[in-house]
């Protein structure tokens, strides 16, 4: 771990220092679990993560490093930027997901586009009742929608878990399976995305 | 030696650090003052400030209530809601155009110009003509203090173009801006503070010409967006415009369309209307008076308050979709809500506070001053700024997401809407030909799917890269959107390590050249700025000196000979009341006089200042 110039103190972070609140100047990528201070792995407690955030952004938000020049400004804009992109990659189970597969080498979304012939199908009936909630406008379909919803929220849940278990084992096993099983969590976002945005269009005071 | 600090008549001008609120219809501005923000006015006056302009024949541009007096008699000459022009194109302002009474055109950088009395303003100019009586006047109600620097609050929907815009016109009125804050992120400030409210709290912002909605959490000091949404072109001048329709529909028969379209009849409309939507929040019915002899009209109509409810319900509808999708984006339930908050003058409307206290299932929070909470909340940011307090932290979001335009005109997300700011990413990019030296792209911000529908901030254009084989540079762009919700962006050639220039062309901004010519014609004023500059600083002088006179007053009344003492307070009611001319001369002439005035004052006091500190001293203990 390296240490403060300022003050010589151990750094937590490689963004600041909480013993004197120097901002660092960073060199290299630091990783989402490195900014925030946090163990790397698949399982990140959600009430740490939160402390974290607010922890490292009182001490390096622009708003109290303006009064020390444009220098120190431009600093605390990076660094929070950093504090500010690792909360969002780390809160975000996707783009957590993401990192870790990343990280191990796995093939990207673009690389890795294959997905068994029987989940397309699934994907097919899925847009189908979206389509027909489309055409059939004006009409209350809320309740079509939201057992839609819950369906694909569940099949969501599951994916997720099958893939958090192999992240967090000692072998993840064959990264094609891995991008694979998140690929099917993106296509469930997707979808359930369109049912929201649908919901909203429904639900709008506009059209009633 | 002992030292004694005579600080008995010190006459340097405070600076200060401020909040405004610059709005579609009226401006304010606030400080922070004793652990609390404070509204800066004069006595006896509310503060406020309309946003109006107007060019009189000669002399410089009214602002304010002079200017908002001269709408009827002179409306081609009255410029209102300038707010809702700024970074605007024309393609943007199809509904605002219609109801305008002067010429508005673009120019070859997609800037609007205005053209009054043959000479042509931009948006940005204008709103500096405001910014400037803004602090002008705060100025005067704070002992001419001099203005420092300024927190100015946006709405929060506001893209970059329009921010930018805010920015550039501070730069014009010559006021440097400590940071921009979001309107309603600035109202929860000031709710917090007030009502020491905490939990998830949603502030519906309905001004004059701008709509936001913002789900925050509030818990110990962190005052944290969660999501925001909004319509920068939806506000309670939409409500007017309703009315207007409704007194055009109804003298289609006696009043010719020539007559109707008149720029004299169209803002004795517009404040007819903005008179009746305001009698109407109390009363239900309100009868219009329209008297405009030059084309033989004395009118008058009655409007219900359902008659008006049954015209703005479709507008209060869209504030509505734009709740449900902030709820949507932060992940909050209606049941988890705490608190509603109503902000902006329009949410007095009876319809406003009873559809959102439907939509949202609770009596909104309506304690505080709809009209002053922004302004109250920018002061305490100020504060926060001047290193004030670590107590109070706002962590904000940008309202739009931003994007690339790729080849098939598609949008490539950068970065989703309500990210907390600032955020960056940094993409990487390569060139298709051998030998390219540059790569162009086109900057968007909205939701949509296609780059011609989401809003373009401007095309970056990076130039010098090295010559190299096709697909073998390696180009890092960083997006940076900082703590203000600006962008700026950065790029570096990877291999070769060559920073490579970035041009970013905004699509509807000053460019740094209009920026350097308009700054250059105001040095060409330079005396008269120069002049203006002394007056301020004579005013700041006098008001400290009334101000030291005022706290000393037991002493001279006590100690001053009688013929000294009406010296003093006639020279001080003179100086005060020369304050209110801008006449250099004058002004100069009464300081002088009062300085004077003042010295048996300073005398005495001195006197006894010292007397005190040696009584019963040897010389040798002083």
């Amino acid at each position: 771990m390296s240490v403060c110039p300022d003050c010589g103190a151990a750094l937590q972070t490689p963004l600041v220092c909480e013993g004197c609140g120097a901002l660092q100047l960073i060199s290299g990528t630091p990783s989402p679990f490195e900014v925030l201070g946090l163990v790397r792995g698949w399982k990140v407690d959600a009430a740490e993560l939160g402390r974290s955030l607010l922890r490292l952004t009182r001490l390096t938000h622009p708003d109290f490093h303006g009064v020390h020049g444009d220098k120190a400004r431009e600093l605390a804009e990076r660094n929070t930027a950093l504090v500010n992109g690792a909360y969002s990659t780390l809160n975000d189970e996707v783009l957590r997901a993401e990192w870790l597969l990343a990280d191990m080498g796995a093939p990207s979304p673009d690389e890795e586009r294959q997905m068994p012939q029987q989940f397309l199908m699934e994907v097919l009936e899925w847009n189908e009742v979206l389509e027909e909630v489309r055409a059939e406008k004006g009409q209350d379909n809320h309740s079509r929608l939201d057992g839609l919803r819950t369906d694909l929220q569940a099949q969501r849940a599951t994916s997720l878990e099958r893939l958090g278990q192999r992240l967090e084992a000692v072998d993840p096993g064959d990264p094609q399976t891995l991008r694979q099983e998140l690929n099917t969590v993106r296509y469930l976002d997707r979808t359930l995305n369109e049912l929201d945005e649908l919901a909203l269009e429904q639900s709008s005071t506009r059209s009633a | 030696m002992g030292y004694i600090e005579l600080n008995v008549l010190d006459s340097a001008p405070r600076r200060i650090v401020i909040g405004i609120d610059l709005g579609t219809t009226n401006s304010l501005a606030a400080l922070w003052e004793d652990d609390r923000p404070i509204i800066l006015r004069q006595e006896g006056t509310s503060g406020i400030i309309p946003s109006v302009i107007n060019f009189p024949p000669e002399g410089p541009p009214l602002v304010g209530k002079q200017a908002r007096a001269q709408a009827v008699v002179d409306p081609q000459h009255t410029l209102f809601s300038v707010k809702r022009l700024l970074g605007r194109g024309l393609a943007d302002l199809k509904n605002d155009l219609r109801d305008l009474p002067y010429a508005i055109t673009e120019n070859e950088n997609g800037v609007l110009e205005i053209e009054i009395r043959g000479r042509k303003y931009t948006p940005p100019e204008l709103s500096a003509l405001i910014l400037r009586a803004t602090c002008d006047q705060a100025s005067a109600a704070f002992g001419n203090a001099e203005i420092a620097s300024a927190v100015i609050t946006v709405p929060a929907y506001f893209d970059d173009a329009q921010r930018q815009a805010t920015r550039d016109a501070a730069r014009l009125a010559g006021i440097e801006v400590l940071r921009i804050v979001n309107e309603p992120t600035a109202a929860s400030l000031a709710y917090g503070l007030d009502q020491k409210g905490e939990g998830t709290v949603a502030i519906y912002d309905l001004g004059g010409g701008t709509f936001d909605v913002s789900i925050l959490s509030i818990e110990e000091g962190v005052f944290r967006v969660l999501a925001t949404n909004g319509d920068t072109q939806l506000g309670g001048d939409d409500f007017d415009r309703e009315i207007v329709e409704l007194i055009r529909e109804n003298l289609a028969g006696e009043v010719s369309a020539e007559d109707l379209a008149d720029p004299a009849f169209l803002q004795a409309a517009r404040l007819a209307a903005e008179k009746c939507k305001i009698a109407l929040s109390s009363d239900p019915r309100h009868e219009i008076h329209l008297s405009l002899p030059d084309i033989g009209l004395n009118w008058r109509h009655g409007i219900t308050r359902e008659e008006f409810e049954e015209r703005i319900s479709p507008l209060v509808d869209r504030t509505l979709d734009c709740c449900r999708r902030a709820m949507a984006d932060s992940g909050v339930q209606l049941s988890e809500l705490d608190e509603v908050v109503l902000v902006g003058g329009s949410t007095r409307v009876p319809l406003v506070r009873a559809r959102t206290q439907e939509f949202f299932g609770r009596p909104p929070h309506t304690e505080l001053n709809p009209d002053e909470v922004v302004a109250l909340g920018a002061a305490a940011q100020a504060q926060v700024l001047m290193g004030g307090t670590r107590d109070i932290l706002l962590m904000d979001v940008t309202p739009l997401s931003l994007g690339l335009e790729t080849v098939g005109g598609a949008v490539s997300k950068l970065m989703e809407r309500n990210s907390t700011v600032p955020c960056s990413v940094t993409e990487g990019f390569t060139t298709y030909v051998d030998g390219q030296s540059g790569i162009d792209f086109n900057i968007v911000q909205g939701e949509r799917e296609m780059a011609a529908d989401c809003r373009s901030l401007g095309r970056f254009n990076l130039t010098g890269l090295p010559p190299m084989p096709a697909g073998m540079a390696r180009v890092a762009v960083c997006f940076h959107i900082d703590a203000n919700g600006l962008l700026t962006v950065t790029a570096k050639e990877e291999t070769s390590g060559i920073k490579a220039e970035i041009e970013v062309r905004p699509s509807h901004g000053l460019s740094e050249e209009d920026m350097e010519s308009m700054l250059q014609a105001g040095f060409d004023n330079a005396s008269n700025d120069f002049d203006r500059r002394q007056v301020a600083d004579l005013k700041a002088e006098i008001g400290t000196m009334l101000l030291a006179v005022k706290k000393n007053q037991a002493a001279a009344d006590e100690m001053l000979d009688p013929e000294s003492l009406k010296d003093l307070t006639d020279a001080g009611a003179r100086a005060s009341k020369a304050c209110d001319s801008d006449d250099l001369d004058e002004i100069r002439g009464a300081r002088d006089e009062f300085e004077q005035a003042s010295l048996p004052l300073a005398a005495v006091l001195m006197d006894h200042v010292v007397k005190g500190a040696i009584q019963g001293k040897s010389l040798d203990d002083v």
